[in-house]
């Protein structure tokens, strides 16, 4: 159900990585096992309260400023995530029930943040796609060596 | 709003730096909230946390059967009573099935209601009801065992307070004792900690009660008793807590540190200015004096460490008429200058926005401006950030009450 791709977040063997800007504007790649989606939006779980990542989050959310998701697929597919984080659920009994699967999964382990992730906008950038999409919109980014005939009559 | 001063929008563009959540709960709390027929029928008693047990009393005068308090998108708990629609509130709706906050007729963020506890309905051994044994915030288990201050039995008692007016109100409509039992307090805390990721702290405050072979060494005594109740339910001999309480000295602090698990101390000076203090605070000036209040903070500092120990003020109760400066420039300039030399002794202030309410001295009178409380949050956790001062202990999630240290999470 939802959108395919962000569904792809929940597989096991994809590798998701959590982008966020610290107050320099510098990138804050963190690989995030625990980002899944509904198919709809996107959830993360923060063990750490003290964490870079939780903190630029926040700011992210007080000043409405997207990150950055990063998801490659075991079939070699990479796309760009772009989110909104739109609400901290830090209390509560929906809280309750990932601290509880938390520690189902890990033993004696805390939770600080559930963060509920709006997508904006999906971009795959799997090399094969990115070059034919240039190709076809970008035609002068091209070596003219590619188009000669002997080349072409090669291939 | 008088004139002179921003709407909320001018201050937003004013101070882009302040985030607008943080800015909205702060308003919240200078102007109060309503809410409509429509969002209490939302409530469900069965899910729902309701108010009645706060230290402290309503806006309207009224105190049960209402949500205690609601919590926004961010995680950030806004605490503020009901408040008359005369007085110019922000409205808690539901609009489209949702739970939202509205203002001059436009929807501004969707709220969410605190959920109940497990424990609170359930009563202990000696039939007391365990929600008025501890309440609760979000995440922070609050108990006050003692609701009666002394400073009131010579009318001395702080001029914004409405404690002991708000206890009788307690007791008549809600069987609210004054005092707790030790053996009740152990086995509601030992309920409550039943609720996995529930909560993350333990707050004690109580009244001041100045009796004893030493001013305020039954306060201590009754403090010690009940924190080794509590401590009782813990495998370690320290648990996260504060203790909100009157300005002990150090050798009542060291008892305090040495005998039970609590781990930070908070003063509250509610003023911080010397000739203010001994107006709006006469009991605290007459029992133990600004400077020494403010020594007794730095001693506190010796025992508890840099980052467990600080104080409370009541901003804008520094303003009131007939007592307060008369521009807020100069109360702002004042006051961040008393808390800085704090700070760089390692105490930490921290502000709650100051509630007129109805029975008080200080009733009828007018909050600050939202521009002189968005100022003052910048400042306090400014100089938190100058000297080191982590805040954790009294942070947006153990307490809730502080837009200053609201912000600490993120900056």
């Amino acid at each position: 159900m939802g959108n395919e791709i962000l569904n792809r977040l929940n597989e096991k063997e994809s590798v998701k990585i959590l982008v966020t800007v610290d107050e320099n504007g510098l990138p804050h790649p963190v690989v995030k096992d625990s980002l899944h989606s509904d198919g709809e939006q996107i959830i993360y779980t923060e063990y750490i309260e003290s964490s870079k990542t939780n903190r630029y989050m926040t700011k992210s959310l007080w000043f409405d400023k997207p990150v950055s998701i990063l998801l490659l697929t075991n079939d070699e597919k990479s796309f760009l995530i772009t989110v909104q984080p739109h609400r901290a659920i830090v209390n509560g009994k929906e809280f309750q029930k990932y601290y509880e699967a938390v520690q189902k999964q890990y033993g004696d382990f805390d939770l600080s943040t559930v963060w509920i992730l709006k997508p904006l906008e999906i971009i795959e950038q799997s090399l094969h796609v990115r070059v034919k999409e240039e190709e076809n919109k970008r035609p002068y980014f091209l070596h003219l060596d590619r188009l000669a005939k002997e080349k072409q009559e090669r291939i | 709003m008088s004139r002179s001063q921003l709407s909320f929008e001018e201050v937003s563009t004013k101070y882009p730096e302040f985030p607008r959540l943080i800015m909205l709960k702060t308003d919240i709390h200078r102007r109060g909230v309503f809410y409509t027929e429509k969002a209490l029928e939302t409530v469900d008693v069965t899910k729902h946390q309701l108010g009645g047990t706060h230290i402290f009393g309503t806006r309207d005068g009224k105190l049960t059967q209402r949500p205690e308090a609601f919590i926004l998108r961010d995680g950030t708990s806004v605490l503020s009573t009901p408040t008359p629609l005369e007085d110019n509130p922000y409205i808690v709706d539901r609009i489209d099935g949702k739970l939202v906050l509205t203002d001059e007729g436009k929807v501004l963020e969707e709220v969410f209601f605190w959920d109940k506890p497990d424990f609170y309905d359930q009563k202990t051994s000696s039939g007391a009801l365990m929600q008025n044994i501890v309440s609760a915030r979000p995440q922070r288990l609050y108990l006050i065992p003692n609701r009666y201050c002394h400073f009131w039995s010579d009318d001395s008692g702080c001029r914004f307070c409405d404690i002991v007016n708000n206890l009788k109100q307690q007791k008549d409509e809600i069987d609210m004792q004054s005092k707790i039992k030790a053996k009740d307090v152990k086995e509601t805390i030992k309920e409550a900690l039943k609720e996995p990721g529930r909560f993350t702290a333990i707050c004690i405050t109580s009244g001041s009660d100045f009796h004893g072979k030493d001013p305020f060494d039954k306060e201590v005594d009754y403090y010690i008793e009940i924190l080794q109740a509590i401590g009782e339910n813990f495998a370690t001999e320290k648990f996260p807590s504060q203790l909100i309480c009157s300005a002990l000295t150090k050798e009542q602090l060291k008892r305090l540190y040495d005998e039970t698990g609590i781990t930070s101390v908070t003063m509250d000076i509610e003023v911080l200015d010397e000739r203010l203090f001994g107006e709006i605070c006469p009991g605290k000036a007459k029992w133990v004096g600004y400077d020494a209040w403010k020594q007794r903070l730095v001693d506190a500092v010796e025992i508890f460490g840099r980052g467990r120990v600080n104080t409370g003020i009541v901003s804008g109760v520094e303003l009131a008429k007939h007592y307060g400066f008369t521009s807020e420039e100069e109360a702002l300039s004042a006051t961040l200058a008393e808390a800085e030399e704090l700070a760089s002794k390692g105490v930490s202030t921290v502000n709650m926005v100051w509630v007129p309410r109805p029975n008080t001295h200080l009733a009828g009178q007018k909050n600050a401006s939202l521009e002189y409380y968005v100022r003052l949050a910048l400042g306090l956790q400014a100089l938190r950030r100058k000297y080191d001062l982590p805040i954790d202990f009294d942070d947006y999630r153990r307490c809730g009450n502080h837009p200053d240290s609201d912000l600490a999470r993120a900056f």
